[in-house]
């Protein structure tokens, strides 16, 4: 079984890509979290995460939007805190059930496009998450 | 396929045939949770033979069923959604693994079997959860 501390490895490593886009140092930042280091091209991985917190912000905001759907918005935050990102405050208009399910749509995508296996299973990971909100607000 | 990518499809088929095993329990030992057990019998039954294949065509011999499997106790329809839940997260964690390891279009049946895990997870009462399978 895959343990916590490879979940937060795994988190934090997605974190540290987005880290990247400001330092330019993803192997002293990976390294400092206890993630081995791998050989890989991750520019495209870098652009990837952040469409990922963007559309991630965006189906925040509708849960924060949407009246009952606050344990929901607690686990969307989850997700972005994950991936370095600070959880918008915004609400905005939007119907919920649509916004998870495309949403666990676009992450599964998104693991497919991934080069780094961290970033993989991270972006797998969020897919099945989004999939299981999605599965609970419709059976609320 | 390497050592650590064929380690990851034991663990998810070894996993694969508890659940073969433990929905028929479930099923028959309660009439309220039967027909969500029969179905997931089915599916985990054709997952196990998918993963039987896989592991069969890259000449690796696929692990066997136990004769019964310790699962805690099953006395009560909430027992039994728990120890189901339970199971199917640990499920999650095994494929999750796996996503990591592989790509293309293979990559792309491994998410798709995560996604429907989690789902079931939570059809048995596993609370949601951020990553299902990492933590």
């Amino acid at each position: 079984m895959t343990s916590r501390r490879v979940l937060l490895a795994g988190g934090i490593a997605a974190g540290a890509v987005v880290a990247l886009g400001a330092t330019g140092r993803l192997d002293d930042v990976v390294r400092g979290v206890g993630v081995k280091p791998r050989p890989r091209p991750v520019d495209a991985d870098i652009s990837l995460v952040r469409a990922v917190l963007s559309d991630q912000q965006r189906v925040l905001a509708i849960a924060r939007g949407t009246a009952g759907a606050e344990d929901i918005a607690e686990v969307l935050e989850q997700h972005i805190a994950q991936l370095g990102g600070t959880p918008t405050t915004t609400a905005e208009n939007g119907t919920l059930s649509a916004a998870l399910s495309e949403a666990a749509d676009h992450r599964a995508g998104d693991a497919l496009a991934a080069t780094s296996p961290d970033v993989v299973r991270v972006l797998a990971s969020m897919a099945a998450g989004l999939d299981q909100l999605s599965a609970t607000w419709e059976g609320a | 396929m390497n050592e650590s990518e064929a380690l990851r499809w034991r663990i998810w088929l070894e996993l694969e045939l508890e659940a073969v095993w433990l929905y028929p329990v479930i099923g028959a030992r309660f009439d309220a949770l039967h027909a969500a057990a029969t179905a997931a019998h089915e599916e985990h039954s054709d997952l196990r033979d998918a993963l039987v294949s896989v592991l069969a065509d890259a000449d690796i011999e696929p692990p066997g069923p136990l004769v019964s499997y310790e699962v805690g106790d099953l006395d009560s329809v909430e027992d039994a959604q728990d120890v189901a839940a339970g199971l199917e997260q640990r499920l999650c964690a095994s494929i999750a693994a796996l996503t990591g390891e592989v790509d293309g279009e293979e990559r792309e049946r491994v998410v798709r079997e995560l996604r429907a895990t989690a789902v079931r997870a939570a059809s048995w009462g596993a609370a949601p959860q951020p990553f299902p399978g990492l933590g």
